[in-house]
Protein backbone atom coordinates (compact mmCIF):
# COMPACT_ATOMS: atom_id res chain seq x y z
CA UNK A 1 0.00 0.00 0.00
CA UNK A 2 2.77 2.45 1.00
CA UNK A 3 4.81 1.60 -2.09
CA UNK A 4 1.81 2.22 -4.34
CA UNK A 5 1.03 5.49 -2.54
CA UNK A 6 4.68 6.56 -2.82
CA UNK A 7 4.71 5.89 -6.55
CA UNK A 8 1.45 7.70 -7.28
CA UNK A 9 2.55 10.67 -5.17
CA UNK A 10 5.87 10.78 -7.01
CA UNK A 11 3.90 10.91 -10.23
CA UNK A 12 1.82 13.85 -8.94
CA UNK A 13 4.28 15.97 -6.92
CA UNK A 14 7.67 14.54 -7.90
CA UNK A 15 8.43 17.39 -10.25
CA UNK A 16 7.31 20.24 -7.90
CA UNK A 17 9.35 18.57 -5.15
CA UNK A 18 12.45 18.57 -7.36
CA UNK A 19 11.80 22.23 -8.25
CA UNK A 20 11.62 23.04 -4.52
CA UNK A 21 14.93 21.33 -3.89
CA UNK A 22 16.73 22.93 -6.83
CA UNK A 23 15.44 26.46 -6.13
CA UNK A 24 16.33 26.00 -2.45
CA UNK A 25 19.81 24.93 -3.50
CA UNK A 26 20.12 28.04 -5.68
CA UNK A 27 19.13 30.27 -2.73
CA UNK A 28 21.78 28.49 -0.71
CA UNK A 29 24.49 29.02 -3.33
CA UNK A 30 23.83 32.66 -4.29
CA UNK A 31 24.85 35.28 -1.75
CA UNK A 32 22.13 37.68 -0.58
CA UNK A 33 23.96 40.73 -1.95
CA UNK A 34 24.31 39.24 -5.42
CA UNK A 35 20.55 39.02 -5.91
CA UNK A 36 19.37 42.03 -3.92
CA UNK A 37 19.05 44.47 -6.82
CA UNK A 38 20.64 47.18 -4.68
CA UNK A 39 23.97 47.27 -6.55
CA UNK A 40 23.55 50.97 -7.38
CA UNK A 41 21.33 51.94 -4.48
CA UNK A 42 22.38 54.66 -2.06
CA UNK A 43 20.37 56.03 0.84
CA UNK A 44 19.24 59.60 0.51
CA UNK A 45 21.02 61.96 2.91
CA UNK A 46 19.04 62.87 5.99
CA UNK A 47 17.74 66.41 5.62
CA UNK A 48 17.72 68.77 8.55
CA UNK A 49 14.23 69.27 9.92
CA UNK A 50 12.94 72.71 9.01
CA UNK A 51 9.47 74.14 9.46
CA UNK A 52 7.64 76.54 7.15
CA UNK A 53 7.13 80.08 8.40
CA UNK A 54 4.18 80.43 10.76
CA UNK A 55 3.76 76.67 11.19
CA UNK A 56 1.87 75.67 14.32
CA UNK A 57 1.26 72.03 15.24
CA UNK A 58 -1.93 72.90 17.13
CA UNK A 59 -3.35 74.87 14.17
CA UNK A 60 -2.41 72.06 11.79
CA UNK A 61 -4.25 69.50 13.92
CA UNK A 62 -7.28 71.77 14.14
CA UNK A 63 -7.35 72.19 10.36
CA UNK A 64 -7.06 68.45 9.81
CA UNK A 65 -9.86 67.81 12.28
CA UNK A 66 -12.11 70.25 10.41
CA UNK A 67 -11.30 68.46 7.15
CA UNK A 68 -11.85 64.98 8.61
CA UNK A 69 -14.03 65.31 11.73
CA UNK A 70 -14.69 61.57 12.03
CA UNK A 71 -11.09 60.45 11.88
CA UNK A 72 -8.80 60.33 14.86
CA UNK A 73 -5.13 61.07 14.32
CA UNK A 74 -2.73 58.78 16.16
CA UNK A 75 0.61 60.07 14.93
CA UNK A 76 2.08 63.05 13.06
CA UNK A 77 5.62 62.74 11.70
CA UNK A 78 7.69 65.58 10.30
CA UNK A 79 9.87 64.90 7.28
CA UNK A 80 11.60 66.80 4.47
CA UNK A 81 11.40 66.43 0.74
CA UNK A 82 12.73 68.78 -1.95
CA UNK A 83 13.59 71.39 0.71
CA UNK A 84 9.97 71.41 1.85
CA UNK A 85 8.55 70.04 5.07
CA UNK A 86 6.13 67.15 4.81
CA UNK A 87 3.78 65.65 7.35
CA UNK A 88 2.99 61.95 7.54
CA UNK A 89 -0.34 61.59 9.29
CA UNK A 90 -1.44 58.25 10.74
CA UNK A 91 -5.15 57.76 11.40
CA UNK A 92 -6.52 55.08 13.67
CA UNK A 93 -9.52 53.90 11.74
CA UNK A 94 -11.45 55.90 9.30
CA UNK A 95 -13.06 56.17 5.94
CA UNK A 96 -9.71 57.60 4.85
CA UNK A 97 -6.65 55.58 4.10
CA UNK A 98 -4.73 55.04 7.33
CA UNK A 99 -1.75 57.16 6.25
CA UNK A 100 -1.64 60.51 4.50
CA UNK A 101 1.40 62.36 3.14
CA UNK A 102 0.96 66.14 3.06
CA UNK A 103 3.06 69.22 2.39
CA UNK A 104 3.38 70.93 5.78
CA UNK A 105 2.85 74.47 4.43
CA UNK A 106 -0.35 73.90 2.44
CA UNK A 107 -1.63 70.61 3.95
CA UNK A 108 -2.27 69.42 0.41
CA UNK A 109 -1.35 65.85 -0.61
CA UNK A 110 2.16 65.38 -1.97
CA UNK A 111 2.19 64.83 -5.70
CA UNK A 112 5.62 64.90 -7.28
CA UNK A 113 6.14 66.18 -10.79
CA UNK A 114 8.02 64.08 -13.34
CA UNK A 115 11.03 66.32 -12.88
CA UNK A 116 11.01 65.79 -9.09
CA UNK A 117 10.62 62.03 -9.53
CA UNK A 118 13.64 62.00 -11.80
CA UNK A 119 15.68 64.01 -9.29
CA UNK A 120 14.68 61.52 -6.59
CA UNK A 121 15.64 58.55 -8.78
CA UNK A 122 19.04 60.06 -9.58
CA UNK A 123 19.69 60.88 -5.91
CA UNK A 124 19.13 57.22 -4.99
CA UNK A 125 21.52 55.97 -7.69
CA UNK A 126 25.23 55.42 -7.12
CA UNK A 127 27.31 55.15 -10.29
CA UNK A 128 29.86 52.40 -10.73
CA UNK A 129 33.47 53.49 -10.35
CA UNK A 130 34.30 52.14 -13.82
CA UNK A 131 31.60 54.40 -15.31
CA UNK A 132 33.10 57.41 -13.56
CA UNK A 133 36.61 56.56 -14.76
CA UNK A 134 35.41 56.10 -18.32
CA UNK A 135 33.37 59.27 -17.97
CA UNK A 136 30.33 57.36 -19.14
CA UNK A 137 27.06 58.81 -18.02
CA UNK A 138 24.13 56.49 -17.52
CA UNK A 139 20.83 57.51 -19.05
CA UNK A 140 17.65 57.66 -16.97
CA UNK A 141 14.29 57.21 -18.69
CA UNK A 142 11.32 59.49 -18.05
CA UNK A 143 9.24 58.32 -15.04
CA UNK A 144 6.44 56.06 -16.18
CA UNK A 145 3.30 55.44 -14.13
CA UNK A 146 3.01 51.81 -13.06
CA UNK A 147 -0.14 49.97 -14.14
CA UNK A 148 -2.90 49.63 -11.55
CA UNK A 149 -2.41 45.87 -11.13
CA UNK A 150 1.22 46.36 -10.09
CA UNK A 151 0.75 46.31 -6.33
CA UNK A 152 4.07 44.83 -5.25
CA UNK A 153 5.14 47.95 -3.35
CA UNK A 154 1.70 49.14 -2.39
CA UNK A 155 0.94 49.35 1.27
CA UNK A 156 -2.69 48.64 2.12
CA UNK A 157 -2.61 51.40 4.73
CA UNK A 158 -1.44 54.03 2.31
CA UNK A 159 -3.49 56.30 0.11
CA UNK A 160 -0.69 56.16 -2.40
CA UNK A 161 -1.38 54.45 -5.71
CA UNK A 162 0.76 56.86 -7.64
CA UNK A 163 3.85 54.77 -8.25
CA UNK A 164 6.40 55.21 -11.02
CA UNK A 165 9.29 53.40 -12.63
CA UNK A 166 12.49 54.95 -13.95
CA UNK A 167 14.69 52.72 -16.09
CA UNK A 168 18.43 53.18 -16.12
CA UNK A 169 20.49 52.22 -19.12
CA UNK A 170 23.33 50.65 -17.14
CA UNK A 171 25.04 47.24 -17.29
CA UNK A 172 22.46 45.63 -14.94
CA UNK A 173 19.42 47.40 -16.43
CA UNK A 174 18.47 48.93 -13.07
CA UNK A 175 14.83 49.85 -12.51
CA UNK A 176 14.03 52.43 -9.85
CA UNK A 177 10.55 52.37 -8.30
CA UNK A 178 9.25 55.61 -6.80
CA UNK A 179 6.15 56.77 -5.01
CA UNK A 180 4.76 60.07 -6.24
CA UNK A 181 2.59 60.53 -3.15
CA UNK A 182 5.16 59.83 -0.46
CA UNK A 183 8.30 61.08 -2.22
CA UNK A 184 9.98 57.80 -1.35
CA UNK A 185 12.22 55.44 -3.28
CA UNK A 186 10.39 52.13 -3.07
CA UNK A 187 13.03 49.81 -4.51
CA UNK A 188 15.87 49.24 -6.91
CA UNK A 189 15.55 46.13 -9.04
CA UNK A 190 17.80 44.86 -11.81
CA UNK A 191 18.66 41.76 -13.83
CA UNK A 192 20.21 40.15 -10.75
CA UNK A 193 17.12 40.65 -8.64
CA UNK A 194 15.10 39.24 -11.56
CA UNK A 195 16.99 35.96 -11.01
CA UNK A 196 15.93 36.10 -7.37
CA UNK A 197 12.34 36.74 -8.46
CA UNK A 198 12.46 33.65 -10.67
CA UNK A 199 13.81 31.58 -7.77
CA UNK A 200 11.08 32.89 -5.46
CA UNK A 201 8.47 32.14 -8.10
CA UNK A 202 9.76 28.57 -8.37
CA UNK A 203 10.09 28.05 -4.61
CA UNK A 204 6.66 29.49 -3.77
CA UNK A 205 4.83 28.62 -7.00
CA UNK A 206 3.76 32.24 -7.29
CA UNK A 207 4.37 33.34 -10.85
CA UNK A 208 2.65 36.72 -10.65
CA UNK A 209 5.19 38.75 -8.71
CA UNK A 210 3.66 42.09 -9.62
CA UNK A 211 1.31 41.82 -6.66
CA UNK A 212 3.94 40.67 -4.15
CA UNK A 213 4.90 37.21 -3.01
CA UNK A 214 2.13 34.93 -1.74
CA UNK A 215 2.82 31.61 -0.10
CA UNK A 216 -0.53 30.66 1.37
CA UNK A 217 -2.26 29.99 -1.94
CA UNK A 218 -4.20 26.78 -2.55
CA UNK A 219 -1.80 25.25 -5.08
CA UNK A 220 1.22 25.34 -2.77
CA UNK A 221 -0.91 24.14 0.14
CA UNK A 222 -2.07 21.04 -1.76
CA UNK A 223 1.42 20.40 -3.15
CA UNK A 224 3.03 20.70 0.29
CA UNK A 225 0.47 18.37 1.92
CA UNK A 226 1.02 15.76 -0.81
CA UNK A 227 4.80 16.17 -0.54
CA UNK A 228 4.60 15.58 3.19
CA UNK A 229 2.67 12.39 2.46
CA UNK A 230 5.32 11.45 -0.11
CA UNK A 231 8.07 11.90 2.49
CA UNK A 232 6.13 9.94 5.12
CA UNK A 233 5.45 7.04 2.73
CA UNK A 234 9.12 7.02 1.74
CA UNK A 235 10.18 6.97 5.39
CA UNK A 236 7.83 4.06 6.17
CA UNK A 237 9.19 2.07 3.21
CA UNK A 238 12.74 2.86 4.22
CA UNK A 239 12.08 1.76 7.80
CA UNK A 240 10.46 -1.51 6.70
CA UNK A 241 13.26 -2.36 4.30
CA UNK A 242 15.88 -1.55 6.89
CA UNK A 243 14.11 -3.71 9.49
CA UNK A 244 13.94 -6.59 7.02
CA UNK A 245 17.64 -6.26 6.21
CA UNK A 246 18.56 -6.31 9.90
CA UNK A 247 16.34 -9.37 10.50
CA UNK A 248 17.97 -11.17 7.56
CA UNK A 249 21.44 -10.28 8.80
CA UNK A 250 20.64 -11.75 12.20
CA UNK B 1 20.39 -0.15 -14.85
CA UNK B 2 17.09 0.38 -12.99
CA UNK B 3 18.38 -1.80 -10.15
CA UNK B 4 21.38 0.52 -9.72
CA UNK B 5 19.12 3.59 -9.77
CA UNK B 6 16.92 1.96 -7.10
CA UNK B 7 19.95 1.16 -4.91
CA UNK B 8 21.28 4.73 -5.19
CA UNK B 9 17.82 6.16 -4.42
CA UNK B 10 17.61 3.89 -1.38
CA UNK B 11 21.05 4.75 -0.04
CA UNK B 12 20.59 8.49 -0.51
CA UNK B 13 17.20 8.28 1.22
CA UNK B 14 18.83 6.45 4.09
CA UNK B 15 21.48 9.14 4.50
CA UNK B 16 19.43 12.34 4.08
CA UNK B 17 15.85 11.04 4.39
CA UNK B 18 15.33 12.59 7.82
CA UNK B 19 16.16 16.08 6.50
CA UNK B 20 13.81 15.59 3.55
CA UNK B 21 11.06 14.63 6.01
CA UNK B 22 11.86 17.73 8.08
CA UNK B 23 11.73 19.94 4.96
CA UNK B 24 8.37 18.50 3.98
CA UNK B 25 6.96 18.88 7.47
CA UNK B 26 8.28 22.41 8.06
CA UNK B 27 7.34 23.53 4.54
CA UNK B 28 3.80 22.20 4.99
CA UNK B 29 3.43 24.02 8.33
CA UNK B 30 4.68 27.27 6.79
CA UNK B 31 2.28 27.29 3.86
CA UNK B 32 -0.73 25.75 5.62
CA UNK B 33 -0.77 28.33 8.42
CA UNK B 34 -1.75 31.87 7.46
CA UNK B 35 1.28 34.15 7.63
CA UNK B 36 -0.77 37.03 9.08
CA UNK B 37 -1.85 34.71 11.90
CA UNK B 38 1.77 33.70 12.52
CA UNK B 39 2.74 37.38 12.65
CA UNK B 40 0.11 37.82 15.37
CA UNK B 41 -1.96 40.46 13.57
CA UNK B 42 -5.08 39.00 15.19
CA UNK B 43 -3.66 39.64 18.65
CA UNK B 44 -3.73 43.43 18.49
CA UNK B 45 -6.30 46.14 18.08
CA UNK B 46 -5.59 49.79 17.44
CA UNK B 47 -5.79 52.18 20.37
CA UNK B 48 -8.07 55.17 19.84
CA UNK B 49 -6.41 58.56 20.26
CA UNK B 50 -6.78 60.47 23.49
CA UNK B 51 -9.85 62.69 23.36
CA UNK B 52 -9.83 65.58 23.80
CA UNK B 53 -6.18 66.14 22.85
CA UNK B 54 -4.50 68.49 25.33
CA UNK B 55 -3.59 71.90 23.91
CA UNK B 56 -0.14 71.79 22.33
CA UNK B 57 1.99 74.42 24.02
CA UNK B 58 5.21 72.71 23.08
CA UNK B 59 5.19 71.67 19.39
CA UNK B 60 7.70 70.88 16.65
CA UNK B 61 8.84 74.52 16.50
CA UNK B 62 9.74 74.61 20.19
CA UNK B 63 11.55 71.25 19.92
CA UNK B 64 13.69 72.55 17.04
CA UNK B 65 14.44 75.76 18.93
CA UNK B 66 15.59 73.86 22.04
CA UNK B 67 17.25 70.96 20.19
CA UNK B 68 18.53 72.32 16.82
CA UNK B 69 19.98 68.96 15.74
CA UNK B 70 16.73 67.07 16.39
CA UNK B 71 15.61 64.64 13.66
CA UNK B 72 12.68 62.22 13.15
CA UNK B 73 10.19 64.40 15.02
CA UNK B 74 6.84 62.77 15.66
CA UNK B 75 3.79 63.59 17.69
CA UNK B 76 2.19 60.57 19.35
CA UNK B 77 -1.48 60.96 20.29
CA UNK B 78 -2.43 57.35 21.01
CA UNK B 79 -1.11 57.26 24.57
CA UNK B 80 -2.50 58.56 27.85
CA UNK B 81 0.04 61.41 27.92
CA UNK B 82 0.59 62.60 24.32
CA UNK B 83 4.22 63.46 23.59
CA UNK B 84 6.72 64.44 20.91
CA UNK B 85 9.46 61.95 20.24
CA UNK B 86 12.67 62.78 18.38
CA UNK B 87 16.28 61.74 17.90
CA UNK B 88 18.85 64.01 19.45
CA UNK B 89 22.56 63.14 19.26
CA UNK B 90 21.94 59.40 18.96
CA UNK B 91 19.44 59.45 21.78
CA UNK B 92 15.68 59.04 21.55
CA UNK B 93 13.89 61.72 23.56
CA UNK B 94 10.26 62.10 24.57
CA UNK B 95 8.92 65.44 25.73
CA UNK B 96 5.49 66.53 26.93
CA UNK B 97 3.40 68.60 24.50
CA UNK B 98 2.08 70.58 27.44
CA UNK B 99 5.29 71.87 29.05
CA UNK B 100 8.17 70.38 27.02
CA UNK B 101 9.54 68.45 29.99
CA UNK B 102 11.24 65.10 29.46
CA UNK B 103 8.78 62.32 30.12
CA UNK B 104 9.79 59.83 32.82
CA UNK B 105 10.19 56.18 31.86
CA UNK B 106 6.95 54.21 31.96
CA UNK B 107 6.14 52.18 35.05
CA UNK B 108 5.03 48.54 35.11
CA UNK B 109 1.44 49.67 35.65
CA UNK B 110 1.53 52.04 32.65
CA UNK B 111 3.03 49.41 30.35
CA UNK B 112 0.42 46.91 31.58
CA UNK B 113 -2.37 49.37 30.77
CA UNK B 114 -0.93 49.97 27.32
CA UNK B 115 -0.57 46.23 26.65
CA UNK B 116 -4.12 45.58 27.86
CA UNK B 117 -5.38 48.27 25.50
CA UNK B 118 -3.49 46.72 22.57
CA UNK B 119 -4.46 43.12 23.32
CA UNK B 120 -7.51 41.88 21.44
CA UNK B 121 -8.09 38.84 23.67
CA UNK B 122 -9.64 38.47 27.12
CA UNK B 123 -6.77 36.84 29.03
CA UNK B 124 -5.12 38.58 31.96
CA UNK B 125 -1.51 39.68 32.13
CA UNK B 126 0.68 37.06 33.79
CA UNK B 127 4.02 38.82 33.96
CA UNK B 128 5.61 42.17 33.06
CA UNK B 129 9.36 42.76 33.15
CA UNK B 130 11.96 45.07 31.69
CA UNK B 131 14.71 43.15 29.87
CA UNK B 132 18.08 44.79 29.28
CA UNK B 133 18.88 42.23 26.58
CA UNK B 134 16.36 41.16 24.00
CA UNK B 135 15.40 37.47 24.16
CA UNK B 136 16.22 35.32 21.12
CA UNK B 137 12.64 35.49 19.78
CA UNK B 138 12.95 39.19 18.92
CA UNK B 139 15.57 41.35 17.23
CA UNK B 140 18.43 42.42 19.51
CA UNK B 141 18.25 46.00 18.18
CA UNK B 142 15.04 46.62 20.16
CA UNK B 143 16.72 46.19 23.57
CA UNK B 144 16.00 47.19 26.28
CA UNK B 145 12.41 45.94 26.01
CA UNK B 146 9.35 45.51 28.16
CA UNK B 147 8.11 41.91 28.02
CA UNK B 148 4.40 41.49 28.71
CA UNK B 149 3.16 37.89 28.98
CA UNK B 150 -0.53 37.03 28.76
CA UNK B 151 -2.20 34.09 30.42
CA UNK B 152 -3.74 32.59 27.27
CA UNK B 153 -3.41 29.17 25.65
CA UNK B 154 -0.93 30.37 23.00
CA UNK B 155 1.28 32.12 25.62
CA UNK B 156 1.01 35.46 23.85
CA UNK B 157 3.87 37.84 24.62
CA UNK B 158 4.09 41.50 23.64
CA UNK B 159 7.39 43.36 23.48
CA UNK B 160 7.57 47.15 23.88
CA UNK B 161 10.74 49.03 23.06
CA UNK B 162 11.59 50.98 26.17
CA UNK B 163 13.02 53.97 24.31
CA UNK B 164 9.85 54.61 22.30
CA UNK B 165 7.12 52.68 24.21
CA UNK B 166 6.10 51.17 20.88
CA UNK B 167 4.90 47.62 20.40
CA UNK B 168 7.74 46.05 18.40
CA UNK B 169 6.92 42.34 18.44
CA UNK B 170 4.05 39.98 19.10
CA UNK B 171 4.90 36.37 19.81
CA UNK B 172 2.77 33.31 20.46
CA UNK B 173 3.29 29.54 20.44
CA UNK B 174 2.35 29.13 16.76
CA UNK B 175 5.02 31.71 15.90
CA UNK B 176 7.50 29.81 18.12
CA UNK B 177 6.71 26.55 16.29
CA UNK B 178 7.16 28.39 12.97
CA UNK B 179 10.54 29.75 14.13
CA UNK B 180 11.67 26.33 15.36
CA UNK B 181 10.68 24.70 12.06
CA UNK B 182 12.35 27.52 10.09
CA UNK B 183 15.64 26.79 11.87
CA UNK B 184 15.28 23.12 10.98
CA UNK B 185 14.30 24.05 7.41
CA UNK B 186 17.43 26.11 6.73
CA UNK B 187 19.61 23.90 8.97
CA UNK B 188 20.88 26.85 10.99
CA UNK B 189 19.88 25.52 14.38
CA UNK B 190 21.47 28.32 16.41
CA UNK B 191 20.73 31.71 14.81
CA UNK B 192 18.08 30.77 12.25
CA UNK B 193 19.38 33.28 9.70
CA UNK B 194 22.16 31.72 7.61
CA UNK B 195 20.91 29.95 4.50
CA UNK B 196 24.39 29.59 3.00
CA UNK B 197 25.90 26.88 5.20
CA UNK B 198 28.00 24.16 3.50
CA UNK B 199 25.99 21.36 5.14
CA UNK B 200 22.81 22.79 3.63
CA UNK B 201 24.54 22.77 0.24
CA UNK B 202 25.61 19.15 0.69
CA UNK B 203 22.18 17.93 1.81
CA UNK B 204 20.40 19.96 -0.92
CA UNK B 205 22.56 18.44 -3.65
CA UNK B 206 22.12 14.91 -2.27
CA UNK B 207 18.35 15.39 -1.93
CA UNK B 208 18.04 16.74 -5.46
CA UNK B 209 19.89 13.68 -6.72
CA UNK B 210 17.66 11.41 -4.64
CA UNK B 211 14.52 13.10 -5.98
CA UNK B 212 15.80 12.92 -9.55
CA UNK B 213 16.52 9.20 -9.23
CA UNK B 214 13.08 8.71 -7.68
CA UNK B 215 11.53 10.42 -10.69
CA UNK B 216 13.52 8.17 -13.03
CA UNK B 217 12.16 5.12 -11.20
CA UNK B 218 8.64 6.15 -12.13
CA UNK B 219 9.34 5.31 -15.76
CA UNK B 220 9.77 1.49 -15.43
CA UNK B 221 6.79 1.39 -13.04
CA UNK B 222 4.60 3.32 -15.47
CA UNK B 223 5.71 1.16 -18.39
CA UNK B 224 5.11 -2.04 -16.46
CA UNK B 225 1.85 -1.08 -14.75
CA UNK B 226 0.02 0.75 -17.49
CA UNK B 227 1.47 -0.08 -20.88
CA UNK B 228 2.34 -3.76 -20.33
CA UNK B 229 -1.00 -4.47 -18.65
CA UNK B 230 -2.91 -2.69 -21.36
CA UNK B 231 -1.02 -4.55 -24.08
CA UNK B 232 -1.54 -7.92 -22.41
CA UNK B 233 -5.22 -7.10 -21.85
CA UNK B 234 -5.56 -6.14 -25.50
CA UNK B 235 -3.88 -9.36 -26.64
CA UNK B 236 -6.16 -11.34 -24.27
CA UNK B 237 -9.20 -9.69 -25.83
CA UNK B 238 -7.97 -10.47 -29.35
CA UNK B 239 -7.42 -14.08 -28.37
Amino acid sequence: MWRKLHRYLTLIVGLPFLVWLLSGLAFNLFSDDTLSGRTHFQTLPLQQAKLPNGFSLQRTLDKLKIKHPDDSISKVRLSQSFARSTLIINYNKSSLAATQYLWADTLSPIELSHHQLLVLAKASYRSEKSDEVNNEEVVFSEPKLLPAHFSRFRNDDSASHNQYIVQVDDRLKTRIYLDGNTAQVLAHLNQQSDVQDILFALHFFDFDHDNGLAFNHWFIRIASALTLLLAISGTVMLYRKLKLKIQRAN
Amino acid sequence: MWKKVRIWHWWLSLIIGIQVLIWSLSGAYMVLTDIQFIRGQHLVKSIPSVKPTPHINYGFRQVLADYPSATNLQLNLSVQTPYIQFNNEQQIMKVSIVDGKNLPALTVAEISNQARAHYSGNASIENVQLLEQAPSEISARHAPVWQVEFNDTAHTTFYYREATNTLVSKRHDYWRIFDFLWRLHIMDYWQGVDIHTPWLTAVSISSSLMALLGLFLIYPWLRHTFFTNRKSRRSDNVA
